[in-house]
C-alpha cells in the first residue's frame, strides 16, 4: 500500500491518453496498487462521461424571443444573400483582367525576332491549335449550358440578365484572346490567356448551374 | 464524443430552405429556425458565461446576429454547425470586450490574475468559496468554474471539440488549454464529492 497518491490533473491527462509511455506505464502501475488513486481515475472517467451526457438543449425564457423580435433588423441591415454581391462581383472582376490582359499583350509587340520559315508554320498551325482548345473545353461547356438553360426558370430574371451578361463578357475575352493568337501564332503568353479564359468560363458556368440548390 | 457538428438534430435541406426564407424577411421561417436551435443556442451560452441571465443576452444577440447574417450562409455545411460556431465566437468575443473593460475600470488591479488574463472573464465574479460550497449538480459546479477553465472545459468535454480547436478559438497555446481543463476537472470533482 502507498502513501504517495497521484494528483487529479496527472490521472486527468492519463485518462485522456495524454502522458508518454514512460509515464503512463507508472500510472498503471500505481493505480493497479492503489485504491484511493484507482477511485479517483474513475471519477475523472465518470466526470467526463457525465459532462458528454448533460443535456443538449436547454430551453430560453420565452422574453428572449420577444426581445428578438423587438430588435429584429431592417431589410437593409441584413447581408445580402452572397450570390448576389459574392462571386457574381468576383466573376466580373476576373473577367475585366482577363479583358484587359488580353488588351495589354495585344498591344505589346511580340519582341521575338522570328524566321520567315517559323513564321509560315506557325501561321499554318495556329487554327489547330485553336480547335484543338475549343474541342477541349467543348463538351463540358455544351453540358453546362444544357443544365443551365434547364435551371433557368429557377432563377431570378435579374440574376439570368446578369449571369448571361458575365457570359457575354467572358465569350468576348475568348473572342479577343482567339483573334490575338491568329495575329500573333508564337505567343506562349497569348495561348495561356486563351486556355485560362476557357478555364475561367467553365469555372462560372459550373457556380452558376449550382445557383439553384442554394436558393 | 460527439462532433460539434453533429451536436443538433438538422433536418439538412429543410434547414436550408427555411435560412433562405428568413434570409427574404420570411419571419414565420425564422420563427422556426429559432424554435428548433434556440435550446442549443442557450445551453452553449449559459454553460459558457456561467450564467443563465447572461446566456438570455448572448441568446438574443447571436439570433439578432444570425438574422442579419442568414444571407450569407451557403449552405456549405449544416446549418446547425454553423450556429454553433457563430455562438461560440459570440460568446468568446462578448468575454473579452468584458475583460477589456474589467481591465479598463479597475487599473489599480495591476496585473491580470490568471482566471482574466484574456479571452473569457465574464460579468460574474470567478470562484466564490460559497457558490461553490452550494453548488448541487454538475451544472451549477461548472457555472462556478473559473472562466478560463469553465470555457476550456465546456467546449472540450461538454462540446467535444479538440484542444486544437479550443486554441485557435481562444487565442491560447494547446497546453495552456490541456492545463485549463485538467484543472477544470480537478475543481468539479472537488466540488462534487463535497
Amino acid at each position: 500500500m502507498t502513501t504517495d497518491h497521484l494528483d487529479i490533473e496527472t490521472l486527468s491527462a492519463f485518462a485522456d491518453g495524454e502522458l508518454n509511455a514512460v509515464l503512463a506505464h507508472r500510472v498503471e502501475r500505481h493505480v493497479a496498487g492503489c485504491a484511493e488513486c484507482r477511485g479517483d481515475l474513475d471519477g475523472v472517467r465518470g466526470l467526463v462521461a457525465s459532462a458528454a451526457a448533460l443535456a443538449r438543449d436547454v430551453a430560453p425564457p420565452p422574453e428572449v424571443w420577444e426581445n428578438i423580435r423587438a430588435r429584429k433588423p431592417s431589410a437593409e441591415s441584413r447581408e445580402p444573400r452572397w450570390w448576389h454581391n459574392g462571386w457574381l462581383a468576383a466573376a466580373a472582376a476576373v473577367v475585366l483582367v482577363a479583358g484587359t490582359a488580353t488588351m495589354m499583350l495585344l498591344a505589346r509587340p511580340s519582341g521575338v525576332a522570328k524566321g520567315a520559315k517559323l513564321a509560315k508554320h506557325q501561321a499554318a498551325t495556329t487554327p489547330v491549335v485553336l480547335a484543338a482548345v475549343e474541342r477541349n473545353y467543348a463538351p463540358t461547356l455544351d453540358v453546362l449550358r444544357e443544365t443551365l438553360d434547364a435551371q433557368r426558370e429557377q432563377l431570378a430574371p435579374s440574376t439570368v440578365r446578369t449571369l448571361e451578361h458575365s457570359l457575354a463578357v467572358i465569350d468576348s475575352a475568348i473572342a479577343e484572346a482567339s483573334a490575338a493568337l491568329v495575329a500573333d501564332p508564337g505567343s506562349a503568353d497569348l495561348l495561356n490567356l486563351l486556355s485560362s479564359s476557357y478555364q475561367r468560363k467553365v469555372e462560372f458556368m459550373k457556380r452558376a448551374t449550382s445557383l439553384p440548390s442554394s436558393l | 464524443m460527439a462532433s460539434p457538428l453533429a451536436l443538433v438534430a438538422d433536418d439538412g435541406n429543410d434547414d436550408r430552405e427555411l435560412a433562405r426564407r428568413a434570409a427574404s424577411g420570411d419571419e414565420r421561417a425564422f420563427e422556426t429556425l429559432y424554435e428548433r436551435h434556440s435550446g442549443r443556442v442557450f445551453a452553449l451560452c449559459m454553460r459558457m458565461s456561467g450564467s443563465r441571465q447572461q446566456a438570455a443576452e448572448l441568446t438574443q444577440d447571436v439570433w439578432v446576429k444570425l438574422w442579419q447574417k442568414l444571407g450569407s450562409f451557403r449552405g456549405e455545411s449544416a446549418l446547425s454547425s454553423w450556429i454553433h460556431r457563430l455562438t461560440v465566437n459570440h460568446v468568446l468575443t462578448n468575454a473579452r470586450g468584458e475583460q477589456r473593460r474589467h481591465m479598463h475600470e479597475r487599473p489599480e488591479s495591476g496585473s491580470p490574475t490568471d482566471d482574466h488574463e484574456r479571452g473569457v472573464a465574464v460579468r460574474e465574479p470567478s470562484v466564490s468559496p460559497k457558490s461553490v460550497e452550494d453548488a448541487i449538480d454538475l451544472e451549477n459546479a461548472i457555472a462556478a468554474l473559473p472562466p478560463r477553465a469553465r470555457t476550456v472545459f465546456v467546449l472540450h468535454d461538454v462540446e467535444g471539440y479538440q484542444h486544437d480547436e479550443i486554441a485557435k478559438l481562444t487565442g491560447t497555446a494547446e497546453g495552456t488549454c490541456r492545463a485549463q481543463l485538467h484543472r477544470a476537472r480537478k475543481l468539479l470533482m472537488e466540488v462534487l464529492e463535497r
